[in-house]
């Protein structure tokens, strides 16, 4: 009993010191200040509560212990500076990675900045993706948030236009030799059709496996499976 | 088995620490005013001490030293600085510059400017300190270095009174020869030139490792003498060997170059808290600081690998400010102690020996030989350039459009966000929001160059042949801690910021250079038998960190004579884990 008396306080203590040398505040970080809200119905951001979240930014520091929120719907990182409660929409040239922990779980989401060329897009500029694997293969999804459609609402004489919106991510195969492929939608069909020339090894792949192919953990199997094949 | 239990519990979080951030860079330990935390790991050697591969030295020659440093030994730690200056028997500072410590060591080479002059030098060594009256604890040692176009060297001699007689100790006081920390050999005691040289290190049984050193081989004309033995470096001051750990866990700088300072009220003197500071640099970039003074009108700012050998300027962000506060910084180097000179040094030198080191120091100038090799060694600075944006919203280039005579009628013609007026007789500056199409509250931020310019009216003079590029960033912009109505960033074609900042409320401060790791690089024969250069090393051989861990009892070390005949002192200076220091030393000689 007095052992656990002595050792008790020791351990709380030391681990609380471990928790708080993580704090690195003296990076500051850039963005514009943004006015929260908007006219949506639906919610723009990919979680909407500030999340414990750390950065990279692209001049090799590291800032942890901040909020943060990934907005899909302007693909932006928001920065919440608690000390005004101000919503900054972080400069993303500035950016590399953000990691984003979900509270509860302690899972972290591991995004990263690409170009878009990277991926096939047309078009300049790049977009934020979540790492689902990375390796010689990679897997990455853009947690886009898009607009159904405009939804017209009368509040008394006036009438306003919000954005209807919903999740729709998109994932991209990056392959060796730089080349993406990429798929709106988790099904066996999208699958074959994206890897028409390995479409035996892969539905070998799936009958193995015995599950429904229809969930993003089914996707990283499936990039497993090409980095072993691949990546030799 | 408590106690057992409660040992693994304490060293868990460090090895979790060392561990877990060896990629990252550690954070700071510095808070935004000056009080730290207690991240530090208990120090066990008192006092730096400092070592140089030789004792003489002519102009356009390297310098080596090592010093090491009181603190954690963590591997993989990095974020210490040291501070080195070089000193003329004047006082006056001829060199200075920061290097990193990496596993409690500073080392590197400091080239001697073909300029100095014939004198007594001392070289420090300490590290930065964070609190303001706390001065740190400094490790000297001096040295001599002769012009190597002074033949008048009888004249440099005689004046020096205190050279001859001039008794000094060359061991630490619980040092005694008959019980040696380490014992020193080498295989043979007579060489040919450009043969083998091994020398063996022994730890004795008694000794407390982990056991620091240094070692070197040079020419024993190049040595200053003492009377009891060798001339060895030492803390600058005695009394600083009590209670020297307590003070370095208490004020080390961490995480990269401090400059600090204190603003004060220009009527009272009295000082100002809270006062926004911003530290801005010239450049291509605008890689702005922001602090904000503490209670007592300190305030320190962390600097990055920009600012290295650069100019900053520092002024208040508030523009109302600057005419009712005065900015004084603190002299990052002057907690060196008042230099007297020629307190260490014992038998002085022959002119002959100073007029054949010039001579050989020629030879290698005019053959272009030099051993000088940097090494890649620990970045000291663990924060990079931040910038306060990245890509404006809007750029003007004056150059395409009709030449203006003044910012005004720019402003006016060519950049439609941007307003500035004159009003109450002076001139205001306003910039429309982008997001809401109206002009911001504030005026905003301007800068020239890359410095903040406090007001409109000490540019407005700028025409269209004087601006390259107009940069505008109407947007509500928050840069850490500090908040700006848009920011203005004008780049001009003549370094028109030093104009502006030659006067004023700016203060500008010289950032040192980083002292790279560098060492003398031996040739190796075996691999390159044709060598037809001529090898006139004075210091055959210098290994500036030698570290002898638990049951480590032996290191072997080995190099090559070269084309000097003579006597040649292997001499190995280093510290204990305890803090005792030792010097041992044989002679060999090259004929």
């Amino acid at each position: 009993m007095s052992y656990i008396k002595i050792t008790a306080p020791v351990i709380a203590l030391l681990f609380f010191a471990v928790l708080v040398s993580g704090q690195d505040p003296a990076v500051p970080l850039p963005g514009e200040i943004m006015r929260p809200g908007g006219m949506f119905r639906g919610n723009p951001y990919l979680i909407d509560e500030w999340l414990d979240g750390e950065l990279i930014l692209s001049n090799g520091s590291i800032v942890s212990n901040i909020k943060l929120k990934y907005d899909g719907y302007r693909d932006d990182v928001l920065w919440l500076h608690e000390r005004n409660m101000q919503h900054i929409i972080l400069d993303r040239s500035q950016l590399i990675k953000f990691t984003l922990t979900i509270p509860g779980t302690g899972e972290k989401l591991q995004f990263r900045k690409i170009e878009r060329a990277a991926l096939g897009l047309p078009g300049m500029g790049d977009l934020f993706v979540e790492e689902l694997f990375s390796d010689t293969v990679c897997l990455y999804a853009h947690r886009r948030i898009v607009k159904i459609r405009d939804v017209y609402e009368r509040r008394g004489r006036s009438r306003y236009i919000f954005a209807e919106i919903e999740p729709d991510p998109v994932y991209y195969f990056l392959l060796p030799g730089n080349t993406a492929i990429r798929l709106d939608k988790i099904n066996r069909r999208s699958l074959y059709r994206a890897f028409p020339e390995k479409r035996n090894e892969l539905r070998q792949l799936l009958r193995r496996s015995r599950r429904i192919w229809n969930d993003e953990q089914a996707l990283v199997e499936t990039a497993i499976y090409l980095n072993n094949l691949l990546g030799k | 088995m408590v106690i057992k239990t409660i040992f693994c519990i304490l060293f868990l979080p460090f090895v979790i620490l060392a561990e877990g951030r060896a990629d990252a860079p550690p954070s700071p330990l510095i808070s935004p005013c000056g009080s730290e935390n207690s991240k530090e790991i208990p120090s066990h050697i008192p006092v730096p001490v400092l070592y140089t591969d030789r004792d003489i030295y002519i102009a356009g020659e390297y310098l080596y030293f090592s010093a090491k440093l009181p603190g954690p030994v963590t591997p993989g730690e990095t974020g210490r600085l040291a501070f080195i200056t070089l000193r003329c028997s004047g006082g006056n500072t001829v060199k200075k510059g920061i290097a990193a410590i990496d596993r409690g060591y500073a080392w590197g080479g400091i080239y001697l400017d073909d300029t100095l002059s014939t004198g007594i030098y001392r070289i420090s060594c300490f590290e930065g300190t964070a609190s303001a009256g706390v001065s740190p604890i400094p490790a000297g040692k001096e040295v001599m270095v002769a012009n190597r176009f002074d033949s008048d060297l009888d004249e440099f001699i005689k004046p020096f009174g205190y050279l001859q007689g001039n008794e000094r100790r060359s061991h630490d006081t619980e040092y005694t020869s008959e019980e040696p920390n380490i014992r020193i050999s080498s295989d043979r005691k007579r060489y040919g030139t450009r043969e083998p040289v091994i020398i063996s290190l022994e730890t004795e049984s008694h000794i407390e490792y982990p056991v620091w050193a240094a070692l070197s081989a040079a020419r024993e004309e190049t040595l200053l003498w003492c009377l009891d033995g060798i001339f060895a470096g030492e803390p600058d001051r005695p009394e600083w060997r009590e209670n020297s750990s307590t003070r370095h866990q208490q004020n080390t700088i961490r995480g990269g170059l401090q400059i600090s300072g204190v603003a004060r009220s220009n009527e009272t003197g009295a000082p100002m808290p809270g006062l926004g500071l911003f530290l801005t640099m010239a450049g291509e970039v605008i890689n702005l600081y922001h602090t904000t003074t503490c209670s007592n009108g300190t305030f320190s700012f962390l600097l990055n690998d920009y600012h290295e050998t650069n100019q900053v300027h520092i002024s208040p962000q508030n523009p109302e400010m600057s005419g009712i506060s005065s900015i004084t910084l603190n002299d990052m180097f002057d907690a060196v102690p008042l230099y007297i000179p020629g307190r260490d040094i014992g038998t002085p030198p022959s002119t002959e020996t100073i007029k054949k080191s010039q001579d050989i120091a020629t030879i290698n100038k005019l053959f272009g030989i030099s051993f000088h090799h940097e090494k890649p060694g620990p970045d000291p600075w663990q924060f990079r350039r931040p910038l306060l944006y990245s890509r404006p919203a809007n750029r003007v280039f004056p150059e395409n459009f009709i030449p203006l005579d003044n910012l005004m009628e720019i402003a006016r013609e060519l950049v439609p966000q941007w307003q500035i007026r004159e009003r109450g007789g002076r001139l205001v500056s306003r910039l429309v929001n982008s997001r809401t199409g109206t002009y911001f509250d504030d005026a905003p931020a301007i800068f020239l160059d890359g410095v903040h310019i406090m007001r409109p009216e000490e540019i407005v003079h700028l025409g269209s042949e004087d601006i390259g590029v107009i940069e505008v960033h109407n947007y509500p912009w928050r840069y850490g801690d500090a908040e700006f109505s848009g920011i203005i960033s004008i780049k001009s074609t003549n370094e028109a910021y030093r104009d502006v900042t030659a006067s004023g409320p700016y203060v500008i401060a010289d950032i040192p250079e980083v002292i790279p790791r560098s060492t003398l690089m031996p040739p190796a024969y075996e691999e390159d038998r044709k060598m037809n250069d001529p090898d006139f090393r004075q210091t055959l051989y210098w290994k500036p960190e030698i570290i002898f861990r638990s049951r480590e009892e032996k290191k072997e070390i080995r190099f090559y004579s070269g084309d000097l005949a003579g006597t040649y002192i292997v001499k190995v200076e280093g510290v204990t884990s305890s803090g005792n220091s030792f010097s041992e030393y044989l002679r060999i000689v090259v004929e």
